[in-house]
C-alpha cells in the first residue's frame, strides 16, 4: 500500500446494490487492493470520529482502530447483510462508543469541537460569517441526544442513507428516519435564522 | 395508496437535497429542510493530516510483529481479566514460586559459606 497521498478514490455511481462491492471483492482476494477502499473512506471515517469526539488525536486513534479492524475482518464481510460503507461505519460507530466509555472511566469531559475553517476565501467577512455559522451548528448538534447526533453526522457529514444508518446503529430504516426527523425538528428550534 | 409519514417525506427531501436536486416539499416540512440545508453547508468533511494517512497506510500494508505481539498480550490480558480467580491463582503461584526460589538460593549460599568456613 503506497504511503504517498493520492486523491481519494471516488465512490462509484450506485447501479443498484452496493457500488463498493467490486473493490471489496478485490480486497478480499488481494490485501493490497484494500488501499482503494482506504483512500475512499479515510476522510469520511475520520470526519465522523472527529465530529463525534471533538478531538483530532482521539479521532485519529478511532480511525486507525477502525481500518485495522476492518482489514482484519474483511473476509467475513457478506454483501447480503448491507453495504460495505454501512459495515465500515458500524465498526467506526462501535469504536467511537468504546472511546466514549474509556473517557467516562477516566472521567474526562468531551472537548468542544475545535475546528479550523477551510481555506480562506478572498472575502474576509465571508470567512468570519462561515466560521460563526459552523460554531453555531456544531454547538447545536453537540446538544442533541447521542442517537440523534449520530444520525445527523452520518447523514450530513458522510451522506449515508437512512437504510445504511439503520445498519450502522442496529435500528430499522424507519427508526433511523424518525430519529432524523426529530433531530431536524430539535435543530430547527435551536438554530433560528 | 397509503399516506407516507412526515419522516418518510422528509427523508426523501433530504436525499434530493444531498444529491443537489430541488427538495420540493410541502409547507409543513420547509423549516426542517431549510435546517438540513444549513447542516449540509456548515459541516464540511474534515481532511486527515498527510503524516497520519501515510503512517496508517504503512500499518495496513505491513502490520508489524510488534502489533501482533501487542494484540496477543491485549487478548491474554482480556482473557485473564474475564476470570479474576484465574488471575489471583496465577499471581499466588508466581509469588510462591519466587519465594521458594529465593529461599532455596539463600539456603544454598548459606550451606556453601558454611562449608567454606570449615
Amino acid at each position: 500500500m503506497s504511503a504517498a497521498r493520492p486523491a481519494p478514490t471516488p465512490r462509484p455511481a450506485p447501479v443498484g446494490g452496493d457500488p463498493d462491492l467490486p473493490d471489496v471483492h478485490a480486497a478480499q482476494a488481494d490485501r493490497e487492493a484494500f488501499a482503494v477502499l482506504y483512500r475512499r473512506y479515510l476522510d469520511p471515517v475520520y470526519g465522523y470520529a472527529f465530529y463525534s469526539l471533538g478531538d483530532h488525536h482521539d479521532a485519529e486513534d478511532v480511525t486507525e482502530r477502525t481500518f485495522l479492524a476492518a482489514l482484519k475482518a474483511l473476509s467475513s464481510f457478506r454483501a447480503g447483510n448491507g453495504t460495505f460503507r454501512a459495515w465500515l461505519f458500524r465498526i467506526a460507530h462501535n469504536t467511537i462508543a468504546n472511546a466514549h466509555r474509556t473517557r467516562a472511566r477516566r472521567r474526562t469531559e468531551p472537548l468542544p469541537p475545535a475546528f479550523d475553517p477551510p481555506a480562506p476565501h478572498s472575502d474576509p467577512a465571508g470567512v468570519v460569517t462561515r466560521a460563526d455559522e459552523l460554531r453555531r451548528v456544531l454547538h447545536a448538534v453537540a446538544e442533541l441526544p447521542d442517537d440523534r447526533r449520530q444520525v445527523v453526522l452520518l447523514r450530513f457529514v458522510d451522506g449515508l442513507s437512512s437504510r445504511e444508518i439503520g445498519q450502522v446503529m442496529d435500528r430499522s430504516e424507519g427508526a433511523a428516519r424518525v430519529l432524523l426527523h426529530r433531530a431536524l425538528r430539535d435543530l430547527s428550534a435551536r438554530l433560528p435564522r | 395508496m397509503p399516506t407516507r409519514s412526515p419522516a418518510e417525506r422528509l427523508d426523501e427531501a433530504v436525499d434530493r437535497l444531498l444529491s443537489d436536486r430541488h427538495p420540493g416539499v410541502d409547507a409543513e416540512l420547509i423549516p426542517l429542510v431549510d435546517t438540513a440545508s444549513r447542516l449540509r453547508d456548515a459541516l464540511p468533511l474534515v481532511p486527515t493530516g498527510h503524516a497520519f494517512e501515510s503512517r496508517l497506510a504503512a500499518r495496513l500494508a505491513h502490520p508489524s510483529r510488534i502489533t501482533s505481539a501487542v494484540a496477543a498480550i491485549g487478548e491474554a490480558t482480556r482473557r485473564e481479566l474475564r476470570h479474576p480467580s484465574r488471575l489471583l491463582v496465577t499471581g499466588a503461584v508466581s509469588t510462591a514460586a519466587v519465594g521458594v526460589s529465593i529461599t532455596a538460593l539463600v539456603v544454598w549460599r548459606g550451606t556453601h559459606r558454611h562449608a567454606a568456613n570449615r
